[in-house]
């Protein structure tokens, strides 16, 4: 297999593995370019042992799989968002409503979908998840080194973060 | 192709959906459409529209829901003789082999995988449209 799994120095068997994060990357970048019409633009990710996260609105899922479980979260900043909704659904919003809270979620699910698809070839077989959204702020904060992936869209900064533990 | 006046139900939990697909059918010069956020209520809009003698011409329903999921609604209503000839689309973030193929033996007339675009609804459209047109006319 062509994944590089590294251990940090952690208690948690905490991996990164180039074959997950590529697909959840890829998944983000397919499902945002399709339903938003809208360029998505990575940059250098970084390894973080403390929450730093950037954003107003997050979508989580919560994976599991034979070899691995953690979480897939997606920070956004309000404005983005509103974009972005505006794309898919054909409004002229100007600024964030609660109506826009399942929107993330759908994104979420989305991307998490088209990763679980790429990796199923690959015997990573990854359990479905229903997303949940959560302002950024409010999210409980993750006590193990967790892989943090920025990215660009309209241009402003988005987060990717993954967190990933071997059974 | 569906006539521009054909009744459409759309059933998805997240609102956000709802609005693409409806934004789409609208694009495609679609403006009959129901919406409704589960497999239980859309079962009682197919069967109040049917009653009323107005019945849906076209489902297309999301997989993963509360209450009732979309598979649950496809076979609910291919085990009703009123709607068992409906065309029926079915939309899931899922593409695993095994689901595409429980639900070609529940006799969906096709499948959209998310995330997706208007171009590939309308040829799932035009799809299921044939799909039914064709086997109306072998029945005739």
């Amino acid at each position: 297999m062509s994944s590089a799994v590294k251990k940090p120095a952690a208690s948690l068997a905490v991996v990164f593995h180039q074959d997950i994060i590529n697909s959840f990357c890829s998944g983000l970048k397919e499902t945002i370019q399709m339903m938003g019409e809208t360029e998505v633009s990575f940059q250098k990710a970084l390894i973080n042992s403390e929450w730093k996260t950037e954003g107003d609105i997050s979508g989580i899922i919560e994976f599991d799989a034979e070899q691995f479980k953690g979480h897939l979260y997606i920070h956004f900043p309000y404005d983005v968002l509103v974009k972005i909704y505006n794309q898919m659904v054909g409004e002229s919003n100007t600024v964030f409503t609660d109506e826009m809270m399942d929107c993330i979620g759908e994104i979420s699910n989305m991307a998490y979908g088209v990763a679980k698809g790429k990796l199923d070839p690959l015997q990573l077989k990854f359990s479905m998840s229903l997303p949940k959204v959560s302002k950024t702020a409010d999210l409980n904060r993750i006590p193990t080194p967790h892989l943090a992936i920025p990215f660009m869209l309209h241009q402003k900064l988005c987060q990717l973060e993954i967190t990933l533990i071997k059974k | 192709m569906f006539p521009q006046d054909t009744k459409f139900l759309v059933v998805d939990d997240f609102g956000t959906m709802r609005k693409i697909i409806k934004k789409i059918l609208n694009e495609l010069g679609y403006k009959n459409i129901t919406e409704a956020g589960d497999g239980r209520a859309a079962m009682k809009h197919v069967e109040d529209a049917a009653a009323a003698g107005l019945p849906f011409q076209c489902i297309i329903s999301d997989w993963n829901m509360p209450n009732m999921t979309g598979i649950e609604f496809l076979k609910a209503c291919r085990s009703n003789s009123s709607y068992k000839s409906l065309p029926f689309i079915l939309v899931t973030a899922e593409s695993e082999q095994t689901q595409i193929i429980e639900a070609a033996k529940s006799g969906v007339s096709d499948y959209v995988v998310k995330p997706f675009n208007a171009v590939t609804l309308k040829e799932k459209l035009q799809r299921a449209y044939n799909k039914h047109n064709s086997s109306h006319q072998k029945a005739a």
